[in-house]
């Protein structure tokens, strides 16, 4: 927590704007119960999606059968769909903890606590979207790439 | 109601603001929290303030501040709680929609 203003403690007085901050704060201890259960239902929910998309993403694949790659090949499609979980089930833990926090741990109700988590928090979230966002991309890059290495790969002739 | 306390003054209640104080303790809360007391410096009534711990805003919360860290208080870094005045004793003119049973002062306590 850092002094309530930039002129240094001795030369400050309350404003409306930490008035407002202090109340705020005094709020938020009666919705404790609320404010828990909405953090709960929104990684709740999250988990859910994540959940849903990995299996879709098990249902894209192209060649069904990858036996028939030639032995060097038959390793690349299962590594990039591996990479491909990973870099999606990571897009989604960020979003999740951009959208609805970190569960787990707290801070001091008061104005100035309160005041500098929000702006802490805020640019959090600023640079936690571009990562969900890439790392999707990414995920999705690498399920695709997996299907077309299944089809273009060399196959063994019978 | 009558004010028995000598060093209280009976001051008409104002919406007003004063300089920053000290606190005259600082303890720490079971929950990490703080309860911090500091007589106001306008009516000289004493305020306790009650700090716990919470889930800020409806979505989400700091790894920053850690519980451990969240009590460390002055000796780290300044810092500093608002505080009003809730010295419970009477104050003429005190809005009857007016939460707080103070003298209408807040001001900046180190902690």
């Amino acid at each position: 927590m850092t002094a309530p203003d930039d002129f240094g403690p001795e030369h400050s007085r309350p404003t409306a704007a930490d008035r407002r901050w202090e109340a705020l704060a005094e709020e938020m201890q009666f919705n404790q119960l609320g404010i828990a259960r909405r953090q709960a239902e929104g990684w709740r929910n999250g988990l859910a999606a994540c959940a849903t998309l990995l299996a879709t993403a098990t249902l894209v694949k192209g060649r069904p059968d990858f036996d028939r790659l030639t032995e060097g090949w038959k390793v690349v499609p299962v590594v990039l769909i591996l990479l491909a979980f990973g870099c999606l089930a990571a897009a989604f833990l960020v979003a999740i903890r951009a959208a609805h926090g970190r569960p787990g741990s707290y801070v001091l109700a008061d104005g100035s606590s309160l005041r500098e988590w929000t702006g802490t928090e805020v640019a959090r979230i600023g640079r936690l979207i571009p990562w969900a966002a890439w790392l999707s991309l990414a995920g999705l890059t690498l399920v695709l790439a997996a299907a077309v290495v299944t089809w273009t790969a060399p196959v063994v002739r019978p | 109601m009558t004010d028995r306390d000598p060093r209280h003054d009976p001051c008409a209640w104002a919406d007003g603001t004063a300089e920053p104080g000290r606190p005259d303790a600082v303890l720490p809360r079971p929950d990490g929290g703080l309860v911090v007391r500091a007589h106001c410096p306008r009516c000289h009534g004493p305020t306790v303030k009650r700090i716990p711990r919470i889930l800020p805003g409806d979505k989400g919360v700091d790894e920053a501040e850690q519980p451990g860290d969240t009590a460390k208080g002055a000796g780290s870094e300044q810092a500093w709680v608002l505080f009003f005045c809730e010295c419970g004793r009477p104050h003429l003119g005190r809005p009857p929609a007016e939460g707080r049973y103070g003298c209408g002062t807040s001001w900046w306590v180190s902690r």
